[in-house]
């Protein structure tokens, strides 16, 4: 169970999140909001990246940024897709699994190949992987092995729309099993697939309700207004 | 486990570059042709008791590992940022989610095969100068073994601690590049100074009592002096004592496990100093109180495109800025003498390492985007480039101008000159080459070398 309670966090002069509470058992809970709202630094926060300055932030009790110690307890990809490498995607994945420990690390990584649609970009290097390839990539590690909770942030932005649609469908299926935060701008496809939805507005949550409560207008606006 | 898979695949990695592998042996061979002293010329600069040695195999494989251990902190950073881009691995690391320390660990044994790659590479251009010892001994290959056992045995010490250094920045500064080869730069300093100098016997990490004891028992460590920082000083020549290779020669196996001891050592600093866990980078830039970033900037954006290379050049730290004025204070004291050449080579060297970063980002378009609204074009920038970085030398060598042109030193002024002008013109021209910036840091590097060793002193007259 995710528990966030009266998180604040502050980077230099700025207070992105204040008193943000809620708490997440299983499923997908969508984070949508306007650009500049905290969406990524929450969702560093809550992968256990980066520790908050105020409230609490815990998995099963335990501090995600003490929980993310223990390997595949949560898996995490951030918005950053500097992957100028010349390894292939089979390698990268295989040295994520190492490094968490992972065994069975070629299953694993033909499974969450199968998962999200990769199985024939496995052997490209990440190089020359266009910038929606990279960003799979990214999504692809965090979603190795079975993670308990699995933080993504804008894991479809530069995505083609039908591989948008494989990876929602791909995170239900997860979600039976597992905790997903998932940051984005799919707002159409967060309303379709995801189970509830958390709308971020300057820092705060204003709204967390089950998606299928959420109209399509109401989000629009919400994310206008920011 | 994930460790030796880091390893393996930033070796690959590295394989799959052979413009930087290329680069890196160039690196290494031109390295070796700088600190390697010619055995065939008519002065030595490796000394005894104010008298230049005859070269022997094991005399040149003593010299090749003191001085790859002496510039092996500057030569691994320098390879691995050709080989393993420290910034996208770093990108790769932060979201491993891995214990810090068997990121450190994948990272050391990378950077310490890569040390090794230098060593062998340095090696290989001892080899092609030192021929004519070799054959001079009669046992062309038991030569060669007295050189490899000698350059290896005592070099690997350095490739242990370089790859310690590299392990822990590439952890921490990964992101920073201004910090990164400014600590670099520090850390190579007082490796040289204090540790292959000041604590030789004390510590005696790279062997040196042990190597000169064993080809003059009689001798003191600091006789040892390549021309490098404390002894520039030509002397007339001295037999050494003919030695077998490491192995065979008595202490020798013990001298070996005494440097084994030490590369686990420097292995195990590395694990212990790596830290934190590695978060994942943050896309938003923070600014520090003491960064002088938003001044610079600030200032800059009074003066144009100018204003702009300025700033990027001098958005260091404080703390280098500091390093900076204490070098020019010395060029000022001391202006006609040699340290006041130090103190010039010292400062320049510190300005012409952020040069890379400023040439990739003038090729990347970083500045390039700054002047296309007005559709000014590539020559412009570059005309700017040059007039901007001869005339911050310019500013930097004031104390060493005034002090020749009041003594009419006009061959001093001519030697000046020329560095200020070569420099910008170097600059701008490698920065049109893929490859250029780190051309650009071998060169800096070694005209750097030459002045702080006193090769390059003032033309007298």
């Amino acid at each position: 169970m995710l528990s966030v309670e009266k998180l604040g966090r502050r980077e230099g002069r700025l207070q992105i999140l204040h008193d943000v509470s809620f708490g997440w058992e299983r499923g997908v809970l969508a984070v949508i909001g306007g650009n500049g709202t905290g969406k990524t630094t929450l969702l560093r926060v809550v992968a256990g990246a980066a520790k908050p300055n105020a409230g609490k932030v815990a998995w099963n009790g335990v501090p995600t940024s003490r929980a993310v110690r223990r390997g595949g307890v949560i898996g995490y990809g951030p918005q950053e897709r500097n992957l100028d490498l010349a390894i292939t995607l089979r390698e990268f994945l295989g040295l994520c699994a190492d490094l968490r420990g992972m065994r069975g690390r070629t299953d694993k990584i033909a499974a969450v190949a199968e998962e999200l649609g990769l199985a024939k970009q496995l052997d490209e290097r990440l190089a020359n992987l266009s910038g929606g390839g990279r960003r799979k990539a990214m999504t692809a590690q965090a979603m190795l092995g079975a993670s308990e909770l699995i933080v993504l942030d804008e894991p479809t932005s530069e995505v083609d729309y039908a591989a948008s649609r494989r990876f929602w469908a791909a995170f239900q299926a997860r979600g039976k099993s597992s905790a997903l935060v998932i940051a984005t701008h799919d707002v159409e496809l967060a309303l379709t697939s995801a189970d509830s939805i958390l709308l971020l507005q300057r820092g705060l949550p204003s709204r967390l309700a089950p998606a299928s409560s959420f109209a399509i207008d109401e989000l629009s606006s919400a994310i206008g207004e920011g | 486990m994930g460790a030796f898979t880091l390893a393996r695949l930033i070796a690959s990695e590295a394989l799959r570059r052979p413009r930087a592998v290329l680069a890196t042996i160039m690196l290494a061979l031109s390295a070796g042709f700088i600190i390697l002293p010619d055995p065939g010329a008519n002065y030595a600069t490796m000394t005894l008791h104010g008298a230049p040695l005859v070269y022997t195999p094991s005399v040149m494989g003593i010299i090749t590992g003191e001085m790859f251990i002496a510039f092996s902190m500057v030569l691994v950073m320098l390879a691995m940022s050709a080989l393993a881009p420290l910034r996208t691995w770093r990108a790769v690391l932060g979201v491993a989610s891995a214990p810090s320390w068997r990121l450190a660990l994948g990272l050391w044994l990378a950077a310490f095969g890569a040390g090794l790659f230098l060593l062998t590479c340095i090696f290989g251009g001892a080899l092609l100068r030192a021929s004519n010892v070799l054959n001079a001994s009669g046992d062309w290959l038991g030569g060669l073994w007295i050189f490899f056992s000698w350059a290896y045995g005592l070099g690997v010490v350095g490739a242990a601690f370089a790859a310690t250094l590299y392990s822990v920045l590439a952890l921490r500064l990964a992101t920073h590049p201004g910090w990164l080869m400014g600590v670099t730069f520090v850390a190579f300093i007082v490796w040289v100074s204090v540790f292959g100098v000041g604590l030789a016997n004390l510590f005696d990490v790279d062997g040196r009592g042990f190597a000169i004891a064993q080809l003059f028992p009689q001798a003191h460590a600091l006789d040892l002096g390549m021309g490098f920082l404390f002894s520039s000083h030509k002397k007339p020549p001295v037999h050494a004592h003919e030695v077998a290779d490491l192995i065979s020669t008595a202490g020798g196996i013990r001298f070996l496990a005494t440097r084994g001891a030490l590369v686990v050592t420097a292995m195990l600093a590395a694990l212990a100093l790596s830290g934190s866990r590695v978060a994942p980078l943050v896309v938003r830039g923070r600014n520090s109180k003491l960064s002088l970033a938003k001044f610079t900037s600030t200032l800059g954006a009074r003066f144009g495109l100018a204003g702009v290379i300025v700033g990027q050049t001098w958005s260091l730290p404080l703390w280098a800025l500091v390093l900076l004025v204490v070098a020019i204070g010395v060029e000022t004291i001391k202006a006609p003498n040699q340290l006041a050449v130090i103190a010039l080579g010292f400062a320049w060297g510190l300005y012409m390492l952020r040069w890379p970063e400023l040439c990739e980002a003038f090729e990347q378009g970083g500045l390039r985007s700054l002047v296309q609204p007005s559709v000014m074009g590539p020559w412009p920038v570059r005309i700017r480039l040059f007039i901007s970085i001869a005339l911050q030398l310019s500013i930097l060598a004031l104390p060493l101008t005034l002090a020749l042109a009041a003594t009419g030193r006009v061959h001093g002024l001519t030697w000046l000159a020329i560095q200020i002008v070569a420099a910008p013109l170097l600059c701008v021209g490698l920065a049109r080459l893929r490859g250029g910036a780190t051309m650009f840091s071998l060169a800096a590097m070694a005209w750097w070398y030459l002045m702080v060793s006193g090769n390059a002193p003032i033309p007298a007259g």
